[in-house]
């Protein structure tokens, strides 16, 4: 009886455990995703997060997981899961600053606490990071527009000038960063130096391999040449 | 079989007895003959020959058709059908000396026989012969040429077939704008070609060109491929990736086939159905873009894999394949694909090959028998695998062994000579020329070259030229010693300073073994690009405090001064001054940068003055002041005075502020109770406290209503806490305020050693912008989380 028992209990928890495994729940996730179902959807990637075999794995659904409950308007829930996420000592540098940027950028678009998306910036700052990648960018961007909301923007130039030393930051990038000093230096007055950095953005712009808008660019170099 | 044979035969027969005289007394005594119609490459021979002649000898040669000297040059003569790229001849005969290979009709420029145009043996025959006259290029900016106005020659004999085929690094056609320091080098990129000539040539087009062909297909931008997303590789996080595919749909081997149909029969990419592919073909190279421009090859090779995408798919099918088949990563899975379009090749252009990488995620040997025209390169750690335990050096030999077993070919290599790729560890000097010597020794059996991939060092050629040098030349002649290389290159470089220079290179070369041993593992596997498993700030901090030290530095800076100091008012003095701006100074300079806030950092610690038990109002009225000051970098003006003083029972840290505010009715404080996550929007004194055993950082903030709390911050998390034991008392004045605050050390130092520390304060005052103060001068607005930058706090 104590046999059937245990091999009943066991078929028991080898089909749960199959039903939860980690394909099985990111297939269901992936499926709910598209049909549009979206709180299905983060439930199993909640799930598949979970099951996740390594930190690699787990990352790679963050974004998706992000977006989700962005789209769910679950600001407080997704406060709590990335401040939960970043505890998680197994992720590398680059996936913690990734996880800091994104935890900023709910405080700062809508600005809710610029304080605190600060803090979660510097201690973003903090991390080794390769100069001039796209999640290195990121942190720079979102402490130059909380200075900039704040009309800091000495700091905004503080911080973003030695990005274009580096000469693996992306066109986008570089575009995006040249913009935000050349706004910053005519919103000083500087009208000279403000049009310099828009034709830097405008050369830039040029430079993205894909389609990209430089419009803006051009038309601040039309209002300050006219 | 050896691939290199240098056949000195010594027949008295049909040899000279006596050497034949070049020159004599600066006056020339031979002619350098060329055929009538001779090819532009064995013209450019001749004058490169006449050149150098005359540099050595101070005699002018003359090139031409006739030749009014008994003894004389013959270039381009000999019958050279049968030979080899860069196989040539240099022989005496009677008073004749032949140099010759076989030659192309392609006119001559720098550009196009560097890249594509291999058969250039007379060439190639002149630099041996140049060589053997002991002239060096080390670098595009400087040449060494002995001088000999008396010239004799000896009998030769030489038959030379090189071991390697394919030789490539990285300055390349971007050379000159890429580095900082191109410039001092070359002012047209056509004399960086010159000198990749003249040190060893190896065409690398038609050998196993390129990688990531998926890629480059363009499939990702091709509508009807990408109409069905099971095409498309499924990433872990169930989505799609355009750029890669899933190497077990069906139609992926359908897909590689067209395009190979395509390419070896001819067509255009539009023809074959590939009009989004990416690049347009090279003119007078290839019908198709790169990398598709090897004439006899066609790479199959999956898009490259990055930090956060392995480039597996995840569909069920594909793990499925992998539980059927399995293996350490997708060697079986992706080289199923790549053997049916190899069989499909091999009927249908029985005498054409298919190439790909053995790089991630296909590193392993495949279990099944590979085609005949398979054909693969190698990507390995390279050279400085030889500072990683000895069985990794093997492990590197036995795989090119087996790889030459499996696919009946010498496979080339494509080998990681960047350890600052990504930034991963700028400014340490990657130098190891007897380690690449010893491992383009170890190969030559096995392998058909190398391409080294080489970084510009911080964006400078010159701490690169030397190994870039010693590869070409060992790849040349694997026979060569390296010592003596060494030696001759030093001599060509630095003149009078060789000796220096030599040891300046030397101590940097040890310097490097030295950082590899304290920083990597005794066991630790050498990595294909860097060895570090985190290219954290840690590793790349510990650079400058284990080996590249003050003492250190201070060794190489004496050898630099000696080398200043011999080569002063010479030719050589400009190759000392490179190797000062764009090397050690480089390195200096970065120290200096980063060690300035730590030296003003150690210079502004703070020693806090003891006392027994909680201090009496007489221990605070001696306890030194310690004042606030504007914390806004880029504002002048003065702040609302605060001040504070520290005091320490050794267990406890006593802390008094004294703040003045004038307008404290309209102070922004509104919390009465402590542990508040929001209290940093009131009127504030802040603490910030780092360890650094535990790299943690605590900052403590009170209001002007005695509330506080405090945020505990380590690595990316942080969290609000009321740290235990911590006491606040705030009395409030008419034009100021006051704390009293208590914090137990152990609340901020729990496993004890160095404390950081620093106060600052944040006015919010209703209708007044915010104002802040700080005590540090290094930590300023904006930096106050920057534990780098807080001073040390000393408590006895």
């Amino acid at each position: 009886m104590m046999k059937i028992s245990l091999i009943v209990l066991c078929s028991v928890l080898t089909a749960s455990l199959w039903a939860q495994s980690y394909p099985e729940e990111l297939r269901q996730a992936s499926a709910a995703y598209k049909a549009g179902k979206s709180e299905l959807a983060l439930e199993h990637y909640s799930k598949a997060h979970r099951l996740a075999p390594d930190a690699k794995a787990r990352f790679s659904l963050l974004p998706v997981q992000i977006t989700l409950y962005m789209k769910l308007k679950k600001a407080a829930e997704l406060e709590a899961f990335l401040a939960k996420e970043r505890r998680d000592e197994s992720y590398n540098d680059m996936q913690l600053r990734y996880l800091l940027n994104r935890h900023a950028m709910l405080h700062v678009w809508p600005k809710r606490d610029t304080r605190y998306a600060m803090t979660l910036l510097q201690m973003a700052r903090m991390l080794p990071a390769e100069k001039g990648t796209n999640f290195y960018f990121e942190t720079y961007q979102l402490l130059a527009d909380l200075y900039y909301g704040q009309k800091k923007y000495d700091y905004v130039i503080y911080y973003m000038e030695p990005l274009l030393k580096e000469p693996k930051l992306h066109p986008s990038n570089r575009y995006k960063t040249c913009m935000v000093i050349g706004r910053s230096y005519l919103a000083k007055g500087d009208k000279a130096n403000a049009l310099k950095y828009f034709r830097e953005a405008l050369e830039a712009g040029k430079k993205v391999p894909y389609k990209y808008n430089y419009s803006e660019a051009e038309k601040y170099i039309k209002g300050l040449t006219k | 079989m050896k691939k290199i044979f240098l056949l000195l035969a010594l027949s008295a027969a049909v040899l000279n007895a006596a050497p034949l005289k070049i020159a004599e007394n600066g006056k020339a005594c031979a002619g350098i003959l060329i055929p009538a119609d001779a090819k532009p490459v064995t013209r450019l021979a001749a004058g490169e020959l006449a050149d150098y002649l005359g540099k050595m000898t101070g005699a002018k040669f003359t090139v031409g058709t006739q030749s009014t000297h008994k003894v004389n040059f013959r270039i381009g003569f000999g019958d050279a059908s049968d030979f080899q790229p860069n196989e040539y001849v240099i022989r005496t005969s009677g008073n004749n000396i032949e140099i010759y290979g076989r030659d192309s009709e392609k006119p001559f420029n720098w550009f196009e026989f560097y890249h594509h145009v291999p058969w250039q043996g007379s060439l190639r025959g002149v630099y041996e012969f140049l060589d053997l006259q002991g002239i060096r290029w080390p670098n595009p900016a400087i040449e060494y040429v002995p001088k000999k106005k008396d010239l004799m020659v000896d009998d030769l004999d030489i038959r030379r077939k090189f071991d390697f085929i394919t030789v490539k690094d990285s300055p390349t056609w971007d050379f000159i704008v890429k580095t900082k320091d191109g410039k001092e080098y070359a002012k047209k990129i056509d004399k960086v070609y010159q000198w990749l000539l003249r040190i060893g040539f190896f065409s690398d087009r038609f050998h196993l060109y390129g990688c990531h062909s998926e890629f480059r297909l363009g499939l990702y931008k091709d509508p009807e491929w990408l109409s069905d997303p099971t095409r498309l590789m499924l990433g872990f996080d169930g989505k799609r990736y355009n750029r890669y595919s899933c190497w077990t749909h069906p139609d992926i081997v359908k897909i590689w086939i067209k395009a190979v149909d395509g390419y070896f029969s001819g067509k255009s990419t539009v023809e074959a159905g590939f009009r989004y592919i990416d690049g347009k073909p090279p003119k007078g190279i290839s019908h198709w873009p790169y990398p598709f421009v090897c004439p006899d090859e066609f790479m199959v090779d999956p898009m490259d894999n990055t930090s956060t995408n392995d480039g597996r798919c995840r569909c069920d099918r594909c793990n499925q394949y992998r539980k059927d088949h399995p293996c350490e990563d997708d060697t079986e899975l992706i080289w199923n694909v790549i053997i049916k379009v190899a069989e499909f090749a091999h009927k249908k252009y029985p005498d054409k090959f298919i190439t790909t990488l053995v790089y991630p995620p296909k590193q392993q040997l495949p279990k099944r028998k590979l085609p005949p025209n398979i054909k693969v390169r190698i990507c390995l750690s390279g050279p400085k695998v030889g500072f990683a335990a000895p069985k990794y050096f093997e492990a590197e030999m036995k795989k090119i062994e087996d790889w030459y077993k499996l696919t009946g070919n010498k496979v080339p290599l494509w080998v990681y000579h960047c350890i600052d790729f990504g930034n991963a560890m700028p400014y340490l000097v990657e130098t190891y020329p007897r380690q690449i010597a010893r491992y383009v020794k170890g190969i030559r059996k096995w392998s058909s070259g190398i391409y080294m991939e080489t970084n510009a060092w911080n964006g400078c050629f010159t701490p690169i030229n030397l190994d870039i040098y010693i590869n070409r030349r060992m790849m040349n002649n694997p026979d060569r010693d390296v010592e003596k290389e060494l030696k001759d290159f030093f001599k060509a470089a630095y003149g009078p300073a060789a000796s220096e220079a030599e040891k300046f290179f030397g101590e940097l070369e040890k310097l490097f073994a030295d950082f590899w041993k304290k920083t990597v593992p005794a066991d630790a596997a050498p990595g294909l690009v860097v060895p570090w498993e985190r290219k954290g700030y840690e590793t790349k901090y510990s650079l400058w405090t284990l080996t590249y030290t003050e003492e250190n530095l201070q060794k190489l800076e004496n050898l630099v001064r000696q080398m200043e100091k011999k080569t002063a008012g010479t030719i050589y003095a400009r190759q000392v001054s490179l190797l000062r701006k764009y090397m050690f100074d480089e390195i200096v300079n970065a120290r200096k940068q980063l060690f300035a806030d730590e030296a003003a950092r150690k210079k502004s610690a703070y020693t806090v003055p003891m006392v027994k038990g909680v201090p009496a109002e007489t221990d605070w009225e001696k306890a030194p002041v310690l004042n606030l000051r504007q914390a806004d970098r880029f504002l002048k003006t003065a702040v609302v005075p605060g001040q504070f003083r520290l005091l320490s029972d050794g267990k406890n840290l006593y802390c008094r502020a004294e703040l003045t505010e004038p307008a404290l009715d309209r102070s922004k404080s509104s919390h009465t109770r402590s542990g508040s996550r929001d209290i940093w929007h009131d009127n504030t004194f802040e603490l910030f406290f780092y360890s650094v055993a535990d790299r943690r950082l605590s900052q403590l903030i009170f209001n002007d209503l005695g509330a506080w709390s405090a945020l505990v911050m380590r690595r990316g998390s942080e969290e609000w806490k009321l740290l235990p034991g911590v006491t606040v008392s705030a009395r409030k004045k008419t034009d100021s305020w006051s704390l009293d605050i208590t914090i137990p050390i152990a609340a901020v130092l729990p496993e004890g050693g160095e404390l950081r520390f620093n106060a600052t304060r944040e006015r919010n005052i209703k209708g007044i912008t915010p104002e802040f103060s700080t005590w540090s001068g290094l930590a300023l607005l904006g930096e106050w989380h920057n534990y780098y930058k807080l001073p040390t706090l000393i408590i006895r």
